[in-house]
């Protein structure tokens, strides 16, 4: 007897958070291997994983169905199937309403929400363990012909009784049966898993929840054999024949742009190339260049023919929108470095300053949908978000959904608990995990964490921790990809709540909507040009010139001296650590070359060690050489060193014949291959073409290494094109207008690499007057006063201050623009400040104009009842204390604590006698020791960071009165002083020079924590008065 | 007119000077009087979260004791030395030694400790108190004579205290909170001279008050370091800023207000527990950590005066129930050496199921014991209920373990789906919706013999229904995985039967339907 044929029509996956307990592609492998004829992927009231499912169906010719499991709060759980197109949408709708009437991560449908019948959309009734007719014949009544009772036999030892009762069900309410499965794992033996997610869910140990459990593994995909053994012949024909009633599929799906920004009586083309036109008007008011020109046509007539015309309309407008707030926005991607971009001003990179294809970037082959991503003021990203909202309605536009999913630690953590750990237990096991190779721990480790190794519950969840990893968790929003549509969103894919108030997200992530073919405008968030618009303002506040990004001079040779001595604290992308030590090798003398070193330093290149035959062949110390003259074109600006994530596609479309779809399969496998593998048939077909081609096997092989290291790092081109922009921009202000730029950064903090402190220090290295935060003279923000020869002086802002609430800030500086304070009193009581935020400032020092030193402010404040106004005009009076006034050593500790930096000598200075008497030099003198000497240096440590790309390696900047150090430390000493390393404020290092051209560092060989001189610097501080 | 009344009444009534040096809250003349003459010792226990929750092993391995905000409470000496201090976050004392053992801090259980410790020192005053989370204040004025003065009855009561494993600092003066202030700066010498009370106090650091640390952020803002400085600055000034209650604690300091404090009542019974860091089977370790507690349990036998003739020991597990251990003496006792030699020779005969996680010991003092057979009929009479009756008398005729209530236990598992009660108490869930159960259970299945592939049982068994699927339990070593059928017997009883579903496949009878 054959095994009958079977569709399962009730399964959920993965996506059911802490329900169901396998991937949807494992379930789509399983049912195809155990030769289902469909699989209906029914999470419940969500679609989330059946992107995912349809790629796998596809892949293994398995029919999938889209459905969703539902439970209504005032009637029977159902199981909706999408029949057709018109199914899918109304599924989706209904979803979608569930999702948004409910908080995040729930959802509440009522039986008046199905009450049009679902049309499109097959049923099946799950009914409870007595079946309810009233219930059972809301569903006959309300999906005549389209409903089905779901008979699930799942071992409970009352199978046949309830088979019976069923059947009678049926009978009763002529409504036919169908099997179901009830499915949650693939395989039985994901039933710990599924218990224990079970725990997770209900949040009770496992040993608590008893019936709450399912009491056995039976709701897996079982085999047809024995689904024939369980059912009646009947009833798998019923599955089978309702699989056959659904004929969508998601490749069905079909989305068109909003069409509405074309006014009456234009195209869309036409349209577009009038706002075009009208932007070429204005970047070039005596008439563009013929070649830009040129470029504009073909571009334009590129666009046409793909149809992309509503895409680029759509950025335009947010763009155009921002841009008419006053906000600062800058495009990136693969559509954004063209000419029509520049003419709309989408992008600020002038087409004629670098020469770059726009076919480089879209080609008519490829079939790729157009990306751009738009970079806009962090602090002001969300009024663009909420105008994208207030144009298309929610209906129209929403966020893409980012899946979170496990990692090990979350999963130990939720396992650890649903097990009957303790916190402290589970936080002890997940230190352990650090050293897991994913399979077993190392039994010391165990019992490090404080358990016998033997005991078999840590085994137990060391094993379920390795199943849960890479489960999803949640859906969380994209950080910034929005999906807008011609129709309702609704209608194409489920939205839902997001977790942050008044925003929304779709179902699918960046992933799903790639592979679906949808298009999606990222809108994102970017610090430097929040700095950049400020520094704007305040050289037009000061000097009356208004610059843009477009208007600031171009390749000012100044500006390439400074950024040629890495002295680019503060400068967008160029700042790093790593950045820093290649700019004085690579020497970048034009726009080009910062697109380069901007995508040069990055983990791919670095791994791929493109690096240095860049720096060789740059340098003149090696020959530039191409294998052929197609590879030329395609590597000739960068040396011949392919440096860009489209370089290495378009090798493998010149040089191994791949096609350009097949190029962008190697991109997205280049993109996952670290997480999921897979580059292997790329492999053999990337070399053997190149070979084929008569390329040697070396030069294949290592076009095919760089495509390894490039990772999920690689860098485009079109990307590192608009940074290089912003790079340029930051530097010219930091060569001309540093104090604007100081001013600018520290009022747009936190961003970059460096602190307020770091950043005050280089620009008054660099000759920029900072005075001091006083509550007589700052405003909320930093600001520039007039000093001396007419340059601006940076006043810090009161922002700087710990602890001053920002509504007290705000008063206090209006206050003061009324008139002068005369005392502590007269603040109190003019700017209503309260003991918290009298407290922050005289702490900041920042009263020393009202009420002298610390101690004294701090005395003033403290008596202070600012709830007593009747009695304003009495002061009190009482006797003064005797206080001494703090030392320097004490005045610079409380700067720092308050506000992160000291205007006043550097805590270095003051020990630097005693650490020279012990042979311990400084910055300044490590700068001029020769290479391979051994020195003894010490400094605050400022930094300590250990980049995955540096195998092991740590890297501490140490900063003294004369300035920085870095110091490598190798991984074994890192081991042994691990102490010293990472418990110091205070770090002297022992070490040998090492230098690289202009660039030092010094290796450690030994590291000693002096701490303790900061610490004492307070007691011996108190002799100076 | 600026003072509020309230905020001065311990305003020197010299008059309210603008003198920078005016010294308002400087001692006055102390009070004379016929005042008897206390003298106060403190025992101020800095370790006792780690003692607690370390079984006194602290030592022995990089031990933290961690706050409910992740920070780093204290740490051992191993701890130390790789750099590890209170305050730290417990993931950055990770970073700093990855074989770090951390542990929760339990204050209920210090509390316990210190109670107990308060018993023990009863036999050195009549007075104790229990000054805070760690510390005992001991009014020793009166205890002087009888020990033979300060430095004997000190160093008499620290020699006892080594027998139970904690580590002491001590501090003696005139004051109550001065002797708590010395203890806690480390300063152990006594001060018996009140006279000199000022001075020595002045010394120390302001932290040793105990104050918020709002109040000693603030001292410190204002450069005020030591107790001195404090006494520098305005009354009037130093109340407004800092609180009254401060002032009162400098007044009741210096002995310029009184500071009486309620004395500690010792309970009837013992009971003790240490905590082990790890689970552990060493049974020296056991042995030292059982000791520390004998070394308590003499102090408070020796304080009460009393003995006892029956111990109890308790050696817990994680996640199974603690083994007992009944220590019977053959005359009433009180020596902690005594104890130790019983226990010695009982843990060589003892087989241990589990590791072990924790040592608790209770006692009795033999004044307070009564025959078990009185116990019995100790049970609340009040309850007029002929069930209950009923009850009492059974068990006073079958004794009281032959007769218990039944409650169902919401589990899958048969074996662990109820479970024994007090008569008429314990949960009863609603027994509908549960799938169909025998009225008898066996107390463990009964393996049947199979013929032609089929149970049999005086005769082959026919099939009645299921299978009923259960997988469970794989969460504490009790797993099954079983298919239950209900069959009937030659008799025609239905048999409650279940199938291994794995190793032998074999067959068993589980239940008896009625």
């Amino acid at each position: 007897m054959t095994a009958p044929g079977y569709a399962e029509l009730h399964c959920l996956s993965n996506f059911s958070f802490l329900k169901g307990a396998s991937h949807p592609e494992e379930l789509v492998s399983r049912a195809a291997d155990l030769g289902y004829e469909a699989l209906a992927l029914t999470d419940e009231c969500s679609v989330a994983g059946v992107v995912r499912a349809h790629q796998a169906a596809r892949d293994r010719g398995l029919k999938l169905i889209v459905g969703t499991e539902l439970a209504l709060d005032d009637g029977p759980r159902l199981v909706c199937l999408a029949q057709d197109r018109q199914g899918y949408a109304r599924l989706c709708r209904l979803i979608t309403r569930g999702r948004r009437t409910a908080p995040k991560g729930q959802y509440r449908l009522l039986k008046e929400d199905c009450s049009d019948g679902l049309p499109g959309c097959l049923v099946l009734w799950l009914p409870g363990p007595e079946p309810c007719l009233v219930q059972g014949r809301w569903i006959a009544e309300t999906f005549p012909g389209r409903a089905w009772i779901a008979v699930e036999l799942l071992a409970t030892g009352e199978d046949r009784a309830r088979l019976e009762a069923l059947m009678a069900a049926g009978r009763a309410l002529d409504m036919p049966a169908t099997a179901a499965g009830d499915v949650h794992m693939h395989v039985r033996g994901r039933r710990r898993l599924q218990d224990a997610l079970t725990g997770i869910r209900l949040n009770t140990p496992l040993h608590r929840i008893g019936r709450a459990l399912f009491p056995s593994g039976e709701r897996h995909l079982r085999s047809r054999g024995r689904l024939g053994a369980i059912y009646p012949r009947t009833l798998l024909e019923a599955s089978l024949d309702i699989a056959r009633r659904c004929r969508f599929g998601l490749d069905e799906i079909r989305y068109r742009y909003p069409s509405e920004l074309v006014p009456r009586g234009e195209t869309p083309t036409s349209w577009l190339a009038e706002l075009v036109r009208r932007g070429m008007a204005s970047r070039w008011p005596n008439g563009a260049p013929a070649e830009v020109a040129g470029a504009v046509q073909r571009e334009l007539a590129l666009i046409a023919e793909l149809e992309y015309e509503p895409y680029f309309l759509t950025v335009h407008d947010i763009v155009r929108h921002a841009r008419s707030l006053g906000i600062l926005c800058q495009g990136r991607g693969s559509a954004a470095n063209s000419a029509v971009c520049f003419c709309l001003g989408i992008t600020e990179v002038d087409p004629a300053r670098m020469s770059v294809l726009f076919e480089r970037f879209i080609s008519r082959e490829r079939d790729e949908p157009p990306d751009i991503d738009v970079d806009f003021e962090h602090e002001r990203r969300e009024e663009v978000i909420q105008y994208i909202y207030g144009k298309y309605g929610r209906q129209r536009a929403a966020l893409a959904a980012t899946v979170i999913t496990y990692r090990p630690r979350s999963a130990l953590r939720d396992l650890g608990k649903a097990l009957g750990f303790s916190a402290l237990q589970v936080d002890a096991l997940a230190r352990a995990v650090q050293w897991w190779d994913g399979k077993s721990i190392d039994a010391g480790r165990i019992r490090e964490a404080g358990f016998d190794p033997a005991n078999p519950r840590v085994g137990r969840l060391m094993s379920l921790t390795n199943e849960l990893v890479g489960f999803p968790r949640h859906l969380s929003q994209h950080v910034g990809g929005f999906v807008i549509a011609e129709g309702l969103l609704e209608e194409l894919v489920p939205v839902e709540n997001a977790a942050m108030a008044e925003r929304t997200v779709i179902q699918w992530d960046k992933d799903d909507l790639e592979a679906l073919g949808l298009i999606k405008v990222d809108v994102l968030g970017l610090g430097m040009l929040s700095a950049l618009r400020r520094a704007f303002d305040l050289v037009e506040g000061f000097r009356g010139r208004r610059l843009t990004l477009a208007t600031v001079p171009p390749e000012d040779a100044a500006v390439y001296d400074m950024i040629c001595e890495a002295d680019t604290m503060g400068v967008f992308q160029i700042e790093s650590r790593a950045q820093m030590a290649m700019l004085p090798r690579l020497k970048p003398r034009c726009y080009y070359d910062l697109v380069i070193e901007v995508a040069i330093i990055r983990p791919g290149p670095i791994q791929g060690d493109m690096v240095h035959p860049y720096l060789r062949r740059r340098a003149g110390e090696e020959p530039v050489t191409y294998p052929s003259e197609e590879v030329r074109q395609v590597l000739a600006r960068t040396l011949g060193v392919p440096i860009f994530q489209e370089q290495v596609m378009q090798l493998a479309v010149v040089a191994a014949g791949f096609s350009p779809g097949e190029a962008d399969a190697l991109r997205r496998a280049m993109a996952a291959w670290r997480r999921k593998g897979g580059l292997g048939p790329f492999e053999e077909r990337l070399i053997g073409g190149m070979r084929r081609r008569g390329y040697d096997e070396g030069f294949a092989r290592q076009v095919f290494d760089q495509i390894m290291g490039f990772g999920e790092y690689g860098f485009p081109e079109s990307h590192s094109a608009s940074f290089a922009l912003l790079v340029y921009v930051s530097a010219w202000l930091k060569r001309h207008e540093p104090a604007a730029f100081l001013c600018a950064l520290l009022n747009s903090q936190p961003m970059g690499f460096y602190a307020p402190s770091q950043l005050v220090q280089d620009a008054r290295r660099h000759g920029v007057e900072v005075r001091p935060v006083s509550a007589a003279a700052s405003a909320f923000d930093s600001s520039l006063e007039p000093g001396a020869d007419s340059e601006p002086a940076v006043r810090l802002g009161l922002r700087l201050v710990r602890g001053l609430s920002e509504a007290g800030a705000r008063r206090t500086e209006d206050a003061c623009r009324q008139r002068r304070f005369h005392d502590v009193n007269d603040l109190v009581r003019r700017a209503k400040l309260d003991r918290a935020d009298l407290a922050a400032l005289a702490n900041a020092g920042a009263l020393a104009d009202l009420a002298g030193h610390r101690h004294r402010a701090r005395w003033a404040v403290a008596g202070v009842e600012p709830s007593r106004p009747l009695l304003e005009d009495a002061p009190v009076r009482e006797g003064l204390p005797m206080l001494r006034p703090p030392g320097e050593g004490r005045d610079i500790v409380a700067d720092y604590r308050s506000l992160g930096l000291t205007l006043g000598r550097h805590p270095m200075a003051l020990l630097r006698q005693r650490l020279a008497d012990e042979g311990v030099i400084s910055s300044s003198e490590l700068a001029a020791v020769p290479h391979g000497v051994r020195v003894r240096y010490a400094g605050l440590v400022v930094n300590r960071q250990r980049p995955g790309s540096a195998r092991g390696v740590t890297f501490v900047t140490l900063e003294d009165e004369t300035g920085h150090a870095n110091i490598i430390v190798w991984r074994d000493l890192a081991e042994t002083q691990r102490r010293p390393l990472l418990g110091s404020r205070l770090l002297e290092v022992s070490g040998q020079v090492q230098r690289e051209g202009p660039v030092i560092h010094l290796v450690a060989e030994r590291l000693r924590d002096r701490s303790r001189l900061l610490g004492s610097l307070d007691v011996r501080s108190r002799d100076f008065h | 007119m600026s003072r509020s009344a309230a905020s001065l009444p311990l305003f020197d009534t010299a008059s309210p000077g603008e003198g920078e040096h005016r010294e308002a809250c400087a001692p006055r003349v102390p009070e004379r009087g016929p005042r008897r003459r206390e003298l106060w010792l403190c025992l101020l226990f800095p370790r006792l979260p780690l003692e607690t929750r370390s079984g006194g092993e602290a030592d022995a391995m990089p031990l933290v004791i961690v706050e409910n905000d992740g920070t780093v409470l204290m740490a051992s000496g191993p701890a130390e030395d790789a750099g590890i201090g209170p305050g730290l976050p417990l993931n950055a004392a990770w970073a700093l030694c990855p074989a770090l053992v951390a542990r929760e801090r339990d204050e209920p259980a210090e509390q316990a400790a210190l109670e107990r410790l308060a018993a023990w020192s009863g036999r050195f005053t009549s007075l104790v108190h229990l000054a805070g989370p760690d510390a005992l204040l001991l009014e020793i004025g009166r205890s002087l004579r009888l020990f033979g003065g300060c430095g004997a009855l000190v160093g008499r009561l620290r020699r006892r205290l080594v027998a139970t494993g904690h580590e002491v600092v001590t501090g003696v003066a005139p004051t109550p909170l001065a002797a708590l202030w010395l203890a806690r700066a480390g300063d152990e010498t006594a001060l018996e001279d009140p006279e000199t009370l000022p001075d020595r106090l002045g010394r120390l650091s302001v932290a040793v008050t105990g104050w918020p640390k709002r109040t000693r952020e603030t001292l410190s803002g204002l450069g005020v370091d030591r107790l001195a400085d404090c006494l520098r600055l305005p009354r009037d000034g130093f109340a407004r800023r800092l609180g009254h209650g401060c002032l009162v604690d400098l007044d009741r300091a210096l002995g310029r207000l009184p500071d009486p404090r309620p004395g500690f009542r010792a309970p009837e019974r013992y009971a003790g527990i240490r905590e082990l860091t790890s689970e552990t089977a060493d049974l020296a370790l056991l042995g030292r950590v059982a000791d520390r507690l004998f070394g308590e349990l003499e102090g408070f036998l020796r304080a009460r005066q009393a003995s006892v003739d029956r111990l109890l020991l308790k050696f817990g597990h994680l996640g199974r129930e603690a083994t007992p251990l009944v220590l019977g003496l053959a005359r009433p006792d009180f020596r902690a050496a005594h104890f130790s030699v019983l226990l010695a020779e009982r843990l060589q005969r003892v087989v241990l199921p589990a590791p072990v996680v924790s040592v608790t010991l209770k006692a009795r003092p033999s004044e307070g014991l009564c025959p078990a057979a009185a116990e019995m009929f100790e049970a609340p009479g009040v309850m007029d209920d002929s069930a209950f009756r009923l009850v009492e008398r059974l068990r006073a005729r079958l004794g009281r373990e032959a007769v218990h209530g039944l409650a169902l236990v919401d589990e899958h598992r048969p074996e662990l789906a109820w479970q024994v009660t007090e008569p008429g108490r314990g949960p009863m869930p609603a027994a509908s919706g549960r799938p169909r159960r025998p009225c008898w259970l066996l107390s463990s299945p009964r393996r049947l013999v199979c013929r032609d592939g089929r149970p049999w049982l005086d005769g082959p068994l026919v099939l009645e229904s299921g299978p009923e699927r259960m997988e469970t339990g794989w969460w504490d070593d009790g797993e099954v995985s079983r298919d239950y059928w209900i069959m009937r017997d030659g008799d025609g009883i239905r048999l409650w039967v279940f199938r291994e579903r794995h190793r032998s496949g074999g067959w068993f009878l589980h239940g008896i339907f009625a």
